[in-house]
């Protein structure tokens, strides 16, 4: 079909055949749905279109260059929240003082892409756990400076990057556009942008070729910083004040317009052009919504659906590709079934040396530090810490009464059950970030179905429990047999479950917790609230499960190499699924005991707990990677977190504290582990 | 001649991996000009050295010099200032960019604004493929999409184009043959006459005997000597590489049982890549020895048996009775057991105890209700331990402090405590010392002596001379030649004429083909 074309021009189709298939399909789309009116492209419209795509386009090209390294950036969205609320405080009518709060915004970001560079690149740490710490830290500072929505963005200033350059011909955000697209291909086409792909596609080859990988790396966070600070920027010109969580949204939405417009997750492949258009395209799709007078939280569940297709369709072709895996699947099912019924074989010759049977060994005395001394190192650090903090406490109130030794109780029993199963997860090798909206679904479930009735929960309690292993096992499908990144899976789903949610709920809080719930939490038994109880057997059950049993075994060698424990006949896919089976279901449990806390469900009911629980395993001692790791540790680290949280809430700090200082505790404990791994 | 600067002196280099030490205190030299060769097993240290030399990685003491001028090479950077170029092993292109991208990759020219200027990115390398006469290589095309001897032609001229007065070959021969390997041997030549120093690491003697004037000899990571080609022999070479002569090693041949039906036979066994309609059978009691240069297949035959790479094609008999098994856990349930090609990454959870490794494949019999029988798994775990001989602090040490012979007795270990009848072993004694050797080869013996069989594959032919009852020689993913004992036609040369494809009935396809 393209034969007749130059050598050139083919080499330049194969190598952007996606971003040519994105355009395309904007295009088609774009006339389906604007239909051939004079109205479609017209200056308002191309105005509307250009400037309400714009932000998401210039944080997708920021985190398309992450991506390109092989590299993961979650901290995008709460950095243009942080650069919106900064111009929207500092700014005042002067031209000097525009331009200034104009740049610093950059120069922010930047900065906050030089933190998150710093970490992943010379102390080569997880770039998702990473980021992930930096989301909360920059969430908290863009709520210090500015709690609720307000700020002021000067009409020079609106006009500059969102009016129109040339009245009725010319819009700026286009102006804008042009120029950062511009500043792309002058990076894509420098050494610098070169060595990016490099990196990306084969970090040590590129490494053994002379490139300074970990500056490359360094410097690609740092320009994506730069880039959502040119996005906060332009939000801010655009809507005219600040909003400090305005970002939180865009997160998912980043990931889908990277992937839509062909960068490949992995790195190596794709580019900052495509993710523009992919931007658009997803705004285009949420625009279709909007038509059909669909409700807006269907939008939350489109951009899970578009990430997760995205990313299966860009898989097509590659080794690790959905197809193949569905396809290894049935083959071993069909193997399966072939050899069922067939004894295993065992071979008779039991001892093989000298041919002379020998008296069965007898198990050697093992002592329980020796087998247990990793644990008790990785896990001892965060107890250290929760004595300190609670000594903390002490002096700072005065007496630690049992008002504080319980409060500090129930609230860890919450975390301490999420966090098993994301104890589970993590020690698998993924992550769930679908825990927030879980939690508040299942707490949504759990008080409109009973209702306020305590004869109810002898159905609604199990139910809501199945309905949380069965969404887990939803993710783990997903993970292990499409194939698609735990991150990438769990952050669609948290999204979809958001939609879902609003939908059942209708975007109201409603539903009232039954009695028993209530007392479950808030009630006494033995002096005690029951759920410490509770907790204390969870606990007993957990550990058990993870340390003696099959699973936990299976657990443990799917975490440290899923290729070995494939290769050893563990069988991988069912592990995983069941991983996030507990993950789901340990958030739900969690949702039904909060609604009981609360004493009725509310929409914002998970929402504190994506950071915790995460920042808990880590500071635990588990591994992030998997396969190494105690919960018992983990525990300590749920103590810790919440003595910390009460000490915050004692003290007069604003909420917003308590994410950074999380954060903190977050990157700190990764230091820590780092330090002694490579001890 | 003493007065000229060496091209390369290293003294006392040492570098250490946990426990076990690659390098333990190597001094050598290199002279200006000519070829020099570095031999030595697998795991004695050479791609440690070439690391090292290339600044990939830094050494734990020790010192190098480079043309008389003492030198600390923290990165490849480094190395490339002082005039020391290498071609990898390991290729060390990005699949992702263009053969031009990758030609001028960390040094492209450059223009306006730091822009990289591809027209004269293209001229020179159009000039520079010219002069190598390289003419089948499309600078547009993607390097994931080329062949290996391609990309391994590319990663040489590379090295070639940065001009390099010191050149090291980390068996940059490995995928070249026939033609390709003429076209280095030309090279080779007439970077000698321009005075450029090469270092060759290769396992073939016919290298050594065909380019180099030296060679140093490394074992266990300590420099053995460095000799003049012409004045050692073939033999004496081989018994300063392996520290003793070959016959010592290995230990008396058994007769493998004349057996009605073979225990696993294969009929035409096809995979996705490489190996294509591959037959033979293996008997009771029997070492079955595969043979076959890089790339022909054994690795997919392997797998394949494993199940862990999926057979499009043909069937495979075990005992008599055609199977479906498309897992590893299907295949040890059918009482095969396979020890992977690459212990760390593929053999051992390095980060798990041996007793955790050793059980894992049998965790399922260690199991009442769900729980496991802790006191019965260290039981089993324990005389396994003892059949291999491994020291019982590997019961709760994991297993990545052990040392490379002692992680490969713990995945022996692993696959013996199935209980299998079939064991497949990939290339079992690389990187593993001498005395580890000897006792990997009397437990094969051990085991085939009790009834079971064992397919081995190894990169040492001598292994498969000495061990096996026969060989089958793979050559493009078929089975060329049966080599047996019992006609007494076994031998290196009988194996190496087959697997180079010298063989009349051969219908080779091209490693290029299995992967485009």
């Amino acid at each position: 079909m393209f034969a007749a074309l130059p050598e050139g021009v083919k080499v330049y189709l194969r190598k952007n055949r996606s971003v040519i298939v994105a355009a395309i399909l904007y295009m088609a789309i774009f006339l389906l749905v604007n239909g051939i009116s004079a109205d479609a492209f017209s200056y308002f419209n191309l105005k509307t279109t250009v400037d309400t795509g714009g932000t998401l386009a210039l944080a997708a090209m920021g985190q398309s260059l992450v991506i390109l390294t092989g590299g993961f950036d979650l901290s995008a969205g709460a950095v243009i929240s942080l650069v919106n609320v900064f111009v929207g405080s500092m700014m005042t009518d002067s031209i000097g003082n525009q331009v200034l709060v104009g740049l610093l915004g950059v120069a922010i970001g930047g900065a906050v892409g030089g933190v998150n560079g710093f970490f992943v690149s010379y102390l080569r740490m997880q770039p998702i756990v990473v980021t992930l710490a930096m989301l909360f830290i920059v969430q908290g500072l863009a709520l210090l400076i500015l709690p609720t929505p307000g700020g002021y963005v000067s009409q020079d200033f609106m006009n500059f990057l969102s009016g129109g350059a040339i009245s009725n011909v010319l819009p700026s955000s286009v102006i804008v556009m042009a120029v950062v697209i511009s500043l792309w291909l002058l990076i894509k086409n420098s050494r610098f942008g070169l060595a990016v792909y490099a990196v990306g596609s084969d970090e040590a080859a590129a490494m053994a070729a002379g490139i300074r990988a970990r500056g490359v790396k360094f410097a690609a966070y740092v320009l994506a910083g730069c880039f959502y600070g040119v996005a906060g920027v332009f939000l801010s010109a655009q809507s005219g004040g600040s909003d400090p969580l305005v970002g939180q949204p865009m997160l998912l939405q980043i990931f889908a317009a990277v992937v839509l417009g062909g960068t490949a997750l992995g790195g190596g492949r794709g580019g900052a052009i495509g993710s523009a258009i992919g931007a658009y395209l997803l705004m285009l799709f949420i625009n279709i919504l909007l038509i059909f007078n669909l409700p807006a939280y269907l939008a939350p569940i489109a951009d899970g659906l578009v990430l997760v297709l995205a990313v299966l369709v860009g898989m097509i072709g590659a080794r690790d590709s959905f197809i193949r895996n569905i396809a290894d699947v049935i083959r071993r099912c069909r193997g399966a079934v072939s050899s069922r019924g067939r004894a295993p074989v065992a071979f008779a010759g039991r001892t093989l040396r000298n041919g002379s049977l020998q008296n069965a060994a007898v198990a050697p005395k093992i002592r329980w530090i020796d087998r247990r001394r990793e644990d008790v190192r990785s896990a001892l650090p965060a107890y250290i810490a929760f004595v300190l903090v609670v000594i903390a406490t002490w002096f700072y109130i005065g007496s630690l009464n049992s008002g504080y030794i319980h409060s500090l109780l129930v609230l860890s029993a919450f975390l301490g059950i999420l966090a098993f199963g994301q104890t589970a997860v993590v020690l698998s090798g993924g992550l769930d970030l679908s825990v927030p909206w879980l939690i508040t679904l299942a707490g949504a479930l759990f008080a409109g179905w009973a209702g306020g009735s305590d004869q109810a929960l002898v159905w609604v309690v199990p139910l809501v429990l199945v309905c949380g292993a069965a969404i887990g096992v939803v993710n783990g499908l997903g993970i292990a047999v499409l194939g698609l990144p735990p991150i990438v899976m769990t952050l669609a789903a948290n999204g979809i479950l958001q939609g879902i949610t609003l939908f059942y709920t209708q975007g109201s809080s409603t539903g009232l917790a039954p009695q028993t719930a209530s007392w479950l939490t808030n009630g006494a038994l033995f002096g005690v609230a029951p759920l410490i109880w509770f907790f204390v057997a969870f606990a007993v059950v957990g550990t058990i499960l993870l340390t003696s049993t099959h699973l936990g075994r299976r657990i443990y060698a799917v975490g440290n190499s899923p290729v070995v424990a494939d290769l050893s006949g563990i069988n991988v896919r069912p592990t995983l699924i069941t991983v996030y089976a507990i993950s789901g279901f340990c958030a739900a449990l969690v949702g039904i005991l909060l609604v009981g806390f609360n004493g009725a469900s509310n929409l914002g009911l998970g929402a504190d707990y994506l950071l915790p629980s995460i920042a808990v395993v880590v500071a635990g001692g588990v591994l992030i990677t998997g396969g190494r790791g105690h919960y018992l540790g983990v525990i300590g680290g749920v103590l810790l977190l919440i003595a910390l949280q009460i000490l915050i809430t004692g003290t007069m700090l604003p909420d917003a504290a308590r994410s950074i200082i999380f954060g903190l505790v977050l990157l700190g404990a990764l230091m820590a582990l780092r330090q002694r791994h490579a001890a | 001649m003493l007065e000229e600067a060496r091209a390369l002196e290293v003294r006392n280099l040492t570098k250490s991996y946990g426990a076990t030490k690659a390098l333990a205190g190597a001094s050598f030299s290199v002279g200006t000009g000519g070829a020099h060769a570095l031999l030595g097993e697998n795991g004695a240290g050479k791609s440690t050295a070439i690391k090292l030399l290339s600044g990939l990685i830094r050494p734990d003491s020790g010192t190098i010099s480079i043309h008389g001028t003492e030198v600390e090479l923290r990165e490849p950077r480094d190395a490339h200032r002082h005039g020391v170029q290498t071609a990898f092993q390991e290729l060390t292109l990005a699949p992702n960019l263009t053969v031009l991208e990758n030609m001028v990759l960390a040094y492209e020219p450059t223009r306006l604004f730091g822009q990289v200027d591809r027209r004269a990115a293209r001229r020179t390398v159009e000039r520079h493929f010219e002069q190598l006469r390289l003419t089948d290589l499309n600078l547009r095309a993607d390097v994931r999409d080329l062949s290996l001897n391609q990309r391994q032609r590319i990663e040489i001229a590379r090295a070639l184009m940065r001009n390099p007065k010191v050149l090291f070959l980390d068996e940059a021969t490995s995928a070249l043959a026939g033609r390709d390997m003429e076209w280095l041997g030309e090279i080779i030549r007439e970077l000698k006459t321009r005075g450029v120093t090469i270092v060759m690491i290769t396992h073939k003697m016919a290298e050594v005997r065909g380019y180099c004037e030296h060679v140093t000899v490394l074992r266990n990571g300590h420099d053995v000597g460095t000799f003049e080609t012409s004045a050692v022999t073939d033999e004496e070479l081989v018994e300063k590489i392996i520290g003793r002569s070959l016959d010592a090693t290995f230990p008396t041949k058994l007769k493998a049982a004349s057996s009605e039906k073979p225990l696993l036979a294969l009929k035409s066994v096809t995979t996705e890549q490489r190996l294509a309609d591959c037959s033979f059978e293996l008997r009771r009691g029997e070492i079955l020895g595969v043979a076959g240069l890089q790339g022909m297949g054994q690795n997919e035959l392997f797998m394949a048996l494993a199940g862990a790479t999926p057979i499009v094609g043909g069937t495979v008999e075990v005992e008599g009775k055609a199977t479906l098994y498309a897992s590893p856990r299907q295949a040890i349930d059918l009482g095969i057991a396979f020890v992977p090609e690459e212990r760390k990454t593929a053999g051992l959870f390095l980060g798990l105890s041996g007793q955790d490794n050793i059980a894992a494949s049998v965790l399922k019999k260690m199991t009442k209700l769900g729980f496991i029988d802790r006191r019965k798994e260290a039981a089993e775990v324990a005389e396994m331990m003892d059949v291999v001989q491994i020291d019982k602090r590997a019961l709760y040490t994991s297993t990545g402090s052990f040392s490379g012979g002692n992680q490969q007795k713990m995945v022996l270990a692993k696959a013996l405590l199935t209980r299998p009848r079939i064991l497949l072993l990939f290339d079992p004694c690389r990187g593993v010392d001498v005395g580890t050797k000897h006792e990997i080869y009397m437990l094969m013996n051990a085991f085939t002596e009790q009834g079971g069989s064992v397919l081995l594959y190894s990169s040492e032919t001598p292994e498969l001379v000495n061990l096996c009852n026969r060989v089958i020689v793979l050559y493009g993913g078929r089975v060329v030649e049966i080599v047996s004992d019992d006609r007494g036609e076994l031998s290196e040369t009988m194996i190496m004429r087959a697997a180079l494809g010298n063989v009349p009935h051969a219908r080779p396809r091209t490693v290029a083909e299995g992967v485009s």
